[in-house]
């Protein structure tokens, strides 16, 4: 390992092994960092190296249960939870990555939860773990990331940074440059092909009803946004409208029929309108600065949340001329 | 650099000085998956086909021998797309069971990978042939679900955590163990092996070692024939000439289509066409039974009725073959041996040491074997026993017959099923004869390797403990129940391609021993793909299927002798294509290893420095002080111990080891006919009183009327009519001494039918299965992968139940409850089932293939109960190969070997596998399909009322030793350690 320059502009030279193996450290590193949370050994040893430390609190049961708010109730960190058109856990994302799984490693190492991001990030590990006396396995982890990760890993990093968890948000950027860099160091571009269900405009049948529109919103692979129940909890807060408890679905639902019951269903669908602005501005910037690693996967995502613009426009539009909305 | 690109960078050097660096990498990925195949561009040439017209007029064709190395031809799945794929064609042997046929792997010349297995035609045993069980080595190869590298246990045994570890800390932490276990014993390491799949390789390495380790399964498979077999001849096995045979008589059908099927199934369809009559004891219409000319559905257990009333008839019509019997009997010594124990035979009176006394001895003693008595025992028509009788006595010296693992291993006692067997081979002096029964050792060629340690000096008193003396061989199968009684302890034990808990009766006894760390200490199982107690094992390390693996087999599939080569096909293409290959785990799937290469390398780092006295086993004859390659321990062999294999090789301008490695196969011999009627190969200086030829104490050979000749195995070199053996290791009745009828633990008196007690037959077999060994083959188990209750009509009228419906099953340790399928190929008073079938896993997603097993949940109650209950049977999957996501069935049978008793046999140790079962009848509403109960502390209670049957050796020894020294043991150990441990009194 060879440095240069000073202070936080140091640059530092590695070898190609070196990269490799700093590189399964991190994934390792990042995999138990969103399975269970930072142990005390994990706080000590990232004190130590000055790692994401801006927002590490000492006392880990603090970082314990911000990790049991955001990751059981908040942000799913499922591949299936963001991909798949029903927006439930498990299915044939699921099934995919375990398939894979089995295929590259056996058995034995699949996980409970195969499309964890943590197991995800040590699939990606082991296949990007080759030096020269092993095989390589480039192109299937090229087609892993391409076909699968890229899609909603940048999702998930930013639908964390929204939530207000410091440390969980500086650890989700990390993980984006990580994945990114690496893509790219596999150079050979990306494929183009979607694997996010087509978008459809659900406002296009006449039957469709709030609880269909709840629905719509609470699947990110719809809508293109990530609705948290925090932030439900905070519009129903700052319309004065009850959104109820349960689910997200239950809870956008009722409180579209409150903004309904209230006259507020503009008041909502402009809530809802800036955070799908989050969500395209999210996704630009991310599609300028990876263009090769992520221009063509912005741009899916960015279909789905026009159209959810449009669909909280036009929701806007008929409660304004008296048309019934559920 | 970019901004973002130094941050990385730096995230990078930073965790690079972090614990993080050095953590356990993840696991190495791997590239299994579906064979890939190329596209040639050649086009197939004309070329003349080898072609093989077998007996029967059919004629198979295969590719010249002279194309084996550069093979093009059409591929018929592209069809109607003409594509041409380029093979190499290598030669192995099928390890789906013991009759060692030859394959031919098509490999891809580019990839490798192989597109399918067919017979080898250069095979003097198979000729070309197979049964289903050899193509189907393609699906065990690609199977998904295959264990791809060496595991640890990770968490308590039985947990289903596992780490991958690599080949090297595997070796190293097994042999550190094997080490030190010998250091401080040489009881303390135990192979158990199930169907070996070679002749004597690890046997020699376990010699090496200095222990006394080799455990077996013989004794819940054929240790009654063996013992049988044994007592007649000295060697322990038949090896009947089908195709040449007047008269062909099987008991059961078990060895003809489920066995040796391939390689007697072909012959005895040879024999049939030029006329030879085909006789079938067999209480279960079976695909023989079916094709016979004479069925004789016996009761079990009354076998030896029938043949000792055919014995009664050739003998008492003279239509016995007095030269043979007067030549090669020990009439003169069972004469002298009746005399001296007249109420041995009742009403007799000796006369003289004449022939024709010996037959008025023969005629008095059968005399009550009527076929009327016959019939009634075995409640067959009387005609189709005089029919047997008159084709019998018309074989002119060329009959056939054949018992293993049937009759012989049912019935307590059963060991006298073949020796009545014999006893007709004998009297019809059909004994090695072109067309008659030669002995197993006659037609087997087992060649010499280049080194065979010294015989050790232990006795495992887990293996033959010393109430059964004369056991064929260790009591295996009670294992779990002396560990129980605190018999002893295993230091290191190594389950090889074998599944104790399931295929042994009692298997939750299995259970409890195999996860007693204190008992078992360490447990390595050595196997190609998961089984029930490879998941309580310690280490699980994957072992190659027949095309990844190297064995030198033979077997005595007729009257001859040849070796078949086992071989690694990858790694011989590649080698051949140029590529070197230090270890064959390098070019099989994953890190899937071979056992010869493993017990080479695991052997000399348990003596790294030569001081154990084992290293030196294995080093190599060609470069001296250096551990041996594979290649030489082949090559040795192939030079210096197969006779006429070099000047053949010669003949074609290769080596040894290059012929075998191309052919695959090498007959020996050929029309190998009484070879105890030669003259000895070794110079005597004295005949005893036994006629006996005696060199320095050895006997070589005995004289027969005034010619000296080779003779048999057995103390008297005579076929040994009169038992000494027994009767001086205590066993002195005449229903032991002589071929007699014993009466079984399933005898009728002991089934009361009129209380719903039926005779439980749980061992017949399926032509398209290998026990357990099976499961990933997907093709076999379409074909059959279920194991119902076969039922007559009466018993199931009787019952109140019909096809498809449940019965319970209760035995004498517990219950199992199966479906029922009523049909008439099953005696009145019989239940009968399959074994092979119902696997079982404990966990959802790893465990016994999906494909055959049952999802099921262990109930453990207190006090020793134990309990399956089926949560969902076989499934369909997603994985790399579509058709398990095409898995139609669910159904993969019942587990009913948990159920059943042990009943070892007190002579033979022969675990007599016929159950009586208590009551048989419709399940409870509670029950459901797969359900098990076993409570083992009645387990042990029948194991102890078997063990009270015995006769020790330390109360019955003549010589203060614990066996005879001439009985077969699979490894001998020096004489003295045939001492009976000293008695308290004598200490």
């Amino acid at each position: 390992m060879r440095t240069a320059g000073s202070g936080s502009e140091r640059r530092v030279s590695l070898t190609h092994r070196q990269r490799t193996e700093a590189r399964q450290a991190a994934y390792g590193l990042l995999a138990d960092l969103f399975r269970t949370g930072p142990a005390p050994e994990h706080v000590e040893l990232l004190s130590e190296l000055g790692l994401l430390t801006e927002d590490l609190p000492q006392d880990t049961d603090v970082v314990a249960s911000e990790h049991f708010a955001l990751f059981g109730l908040d942000v799913l960190p499922y591949a299936s939870w963001f991909l798949e058109p029903g927006g439930m856990l498990g299915g044939s994302v699921t099934e995919m990555v375990a398939r894979l799984a089995r295929r590259f490693l056996g058995d034995v190492h699949v996980r409970d939860e195969p499309d964890h991001i943590s197991s995800e990030l040590e699939l990606i590990a082991a296949l990007g773990g080759h030096d020269a006396t092993s095989e390589s396995f480039a192109d299937e982890l090229v087609e892993f990331l391409d076909g699968h990760v890229l899609w909603w890993l940048p999702a998930f990093a930013f639908a964390v940074g929204r939530s207000g968890s410091g440390f969980y948000s500086r650890a989700a950027d990390v993980l984006v440059e990580l994945v990114a860099s690496h893509r790219q160091a596999l150079g050979v571009g990306a494929s183009e092909e979607s694997v996010l269900p087509e978008p459809f405009d659900i406002l296009a049948d006449d039957r469709t009803d709030v609880r269909q529109i709840a629905h719509y919103l609470a699947t990110p692979a719809l809508s293109g946004i990530v609705l948290l129940r925090s932030r439900i909890v905070a519009a129903g807060r700052t319309l004065g409208l009850p959104r109820g408890f349960g689910d997200r679905r239950l809870m956008i639902g009722n409180l579209l029929r409150s903004a309904a019951e209230y006259g507020a269903v503009a008041d909502v669908a402009a809530l809802l309108a800036k955070e799908v602005e989050a969500w395209k501005d999210f996704y630009g910037s991310l599609g300028a600065e990876w263009p090769d690693e992520f221009a063509c996967i912005c741009k899916q995502w960015l279909v789905r949340l026009e159209l959810t613009a449009s669909i909280l426009e036009r929701l806007t539009a008929a409660v304004s001329t008296g048309a019934r909305v559920g | 650099m970019s901004a973002k690109d130094t941050a990385i960078e730096r995230f990078f050097a930073a965790l690079l000085r972090s614990p993080y660096a050095r953590k356990e990498r993840p696991p190495k990925p791997t590239k299994f998956g579906l064979p890939q195949f190329t596209e040639s561009d050649r086009v197939p040439e004309h070329a003349q086909m080898t072609s093989v017209t077998h007996p029967d007029g059919r004629m198979s064709q295969y590719p010249p021998f002279e194309k084996w190395d550069d093979w093009v031809e059409w591929d018929g799945r592209e069809w109607p797309r003409r594509v041409a794929r380029r093979y190499m064609l290598v030669p192995t042997v099928c390890f789906n069971c013991e009759s060692a046929c030859g394959l031919l792997a098509y490999v891809d010349r580019e990839t490798l990978d192989v597109r399918k297995f067919e017979g080898n035609p250069a095979h003097p045993g198979s000729r070309g042939r197979n049964c289903a069980k050899g193509p189907a080595t393609i699906n065990q190869i690609y199977d998904p679900e295959r264990i791809l590298y060496p595991l640890k246990r990770v968490g308590a045994r039985g947990e289903g955590r596992w780490k991958r570890i690599t080949w090297d800390e595997a070796l190293d932490e097994i042999s550190a163990r094997m080490r030190a276990s010998r250091l401080q014993r040489r009881d303390g390491i135990m192979y158990h092996v199930g169907r070996p799949g070679e002749d004597g390789y690890t046997n020699r390495c376990i010699s090496a070692w200095g222990v006394d380790g080799h455990n077996s399964h013989t004794n819940i498979c054929s240790s009654g024939a063996r013992a049988g077999y044994a007592f007649w001849t000295g060697s322990d096995r038949p090896s009947p000439d089908h195709a040449s045979a007047r008269v062909i008589l099987l008991i059961s059908s078990h060895l003809e289509t489920g066995h040796y099927f391939n390689p007697h199934a072909q012959r005895i369809m040879e024999g049939m066409e030029n006329g030879a009559k085909l006789i079938t004891m067999d209480p279960r219409l079976s695909n023989t039974a079916s094709k016979s000319d004479v069925w004789l559905p016996t009761w079990p257990g009354s076998e030896t009725a029938v043949l000792l009333a055919i014995a009664n008839h050739l003998i008492q019509n003279d239509r016995y073959d007095r030269a043979f019997v007067r030549r090669w009997v020990n009439w003169k010594e069972s004469l002298r041996h009746f005399a001296a124990h007249p109420h041995l035979a009742p009403g007799w009176e000796a006369t003289g040491e004449t022939f024709d006394d010996f037959d008025r001895l023969l005629k008095h003693l059968y005399g009550e074997f009527t076929f009327e008595r016959a019939a009634a025992e075995s409640q067959v028509p009387v005609e189709r026993i005089r029919r047997s009788a008159d084709y019998i006595a018309d074989c002119q010296g060329r009959l056939a017959a054949h018992t293993w693992r049937s009759a012989s291993i049912g019935n307590l006692g059963g060991w006298q099923v073949a020796r009545c067997l014999f006893f007709l081979n004998v009297l019809t002096g059909s004994v090695g004869t072109r067309g008659g029964t030669a002995m197993n050792d006659w037609n087997k060629f087992v060649p010499k390797p280049f080194d065979q340690p010294p015989a050790f000096d232990a006795w495992n008193e887990l293996h033959l403990p010393v109430e059964w003396p004369l056991a064929f061989y260790e009591m295996s199968f009670l294992l779990p129940h002396f560990l129980e009684e605190g018999r002893g302890d295993i230091d290191v034990y190594f389950t090889r391609v074998y599944n104790p808990m399931w295929i042994n009766p009692d298997g939750f006894m299995w259970l409890k021993a195999l996860r007693d760390e204190q008992k078992i200490k360490c447990h390595v199982a050595l196997t190609p793909t998961w089984n029930e107690s490879a998941w309580f094992a310690d280490y699980v390390l994957p072992m190659g299927h027949s095309g990844e693996r190297h064995d030198l087999m033979s077997q005595e599939t007729h009257a001859g002798q040849w070796i078949a080569f086992r071989q690694p096909v990858r790694r011989v293409a590649l080698e051949r294509l140029g590529k070197r290959v230090q270890f064959t785990y390098e070019s099989n799937p994953g890190e899937v290893w071979e056992e010869n290469e493993f017990w080479i390398q695991l052997s000399a780092r348990m003596d790294p420095d030569g001081s154990l006295g084992i290293r030196k086993h294995f080093e190599s004859p060609y470069r001296p002080g250096e551990i041996i390659t594979i290649d030489e321990y082949y090559r040795w062999i192939f030079e210096n111990s197969v006779p006429g294999l070099p000047e053949a090789a010669s003949g074609v301008g290769m080596t040894p080891l290059e012929y075998m490695r191309r052919h695959g196969a090498f007959e020996v011999k050929r029309d190998n006919y009484t070879p105890y009627d030669a003259p000895p190969a070794m110079s005597w200086d004295a005949v005893d009183n036994l006629d006996r030829l005696v060199q320095d104490g050895q006997k070589v050979g005995v004289m027969t009327e005034g010619s000296p000749r080779v003779g048999f195995k057995t103390p008297s070199r005579k076929l040994e009519f009169v038992s000494t053996t027994l009767h001086d290791w205590g066993w002195k009745e005449r229903e032991y001494l002589i071929p007699w009828n014993l009466k079984s633990h399933v005898h009728p008196d002991n089934i009361d039918r009129d209380h719903g007690e039926m005779l439980l037959l749980p061992t017949f077999r399926l032509p398209t299965l290998i026990h357990t060994r099976s499961a990933n083959a997907k093709w076999l188990y379409e074909l059959s992968h279920k194991n119902p209750v076969w039922m007559h009509p009466e018993d199931a009228r009787r019952i109140g139940v019909a096809t498809g419906e449940l019965v319970r099953v209760e035995t004498e340790i517990g219950y199992f409850v199966d479906k029922v399928w009523v049909t008439e190929g099953i005696k009145p008073g019989i239940v009968a089932m399959s074994h092979h079938l119902g696997r079982w896993r404990l966990s959802e997603d790893s465990g016994v293939n999906r494909q055959a097993s049952s999802l099921v949940d262990l109930d453990e109650r207190e006090r020793g109960e134990f309990g399956l209950r089926v949560l969902h049977g076989a499934t369909a999957w997603d994985s790399f190969d579509p058709d398990t996501s095409r898995i139609w069935w669910e159904d993969v049978g019942v587990h009913q070997n948990l159920t059943h008793g042990v009943h070892p046999d007190p002579i033979s140790g022969a675990h007599c596998w016929l159950q009586k079962a208590h009551s048989v009848r419709k399940a409870d509403a509670g029950d459901r399909h797969g359900d098990v109960r076993v409570d083992t502390r009645k387990s042990m209670e029948v194991y102890r009322q078997w063990v009270a049957m015995t006769r020790s050796a330390m109360t019955h020894s003549p010589d203060g030793t614990r066996r005879p020294y001439w009985l077969k043991r699979p490894l001998k150990p020096v004489k003295s350690a045939y001492r009976l441990p000293a008695t308290t009194e004598e200490q």
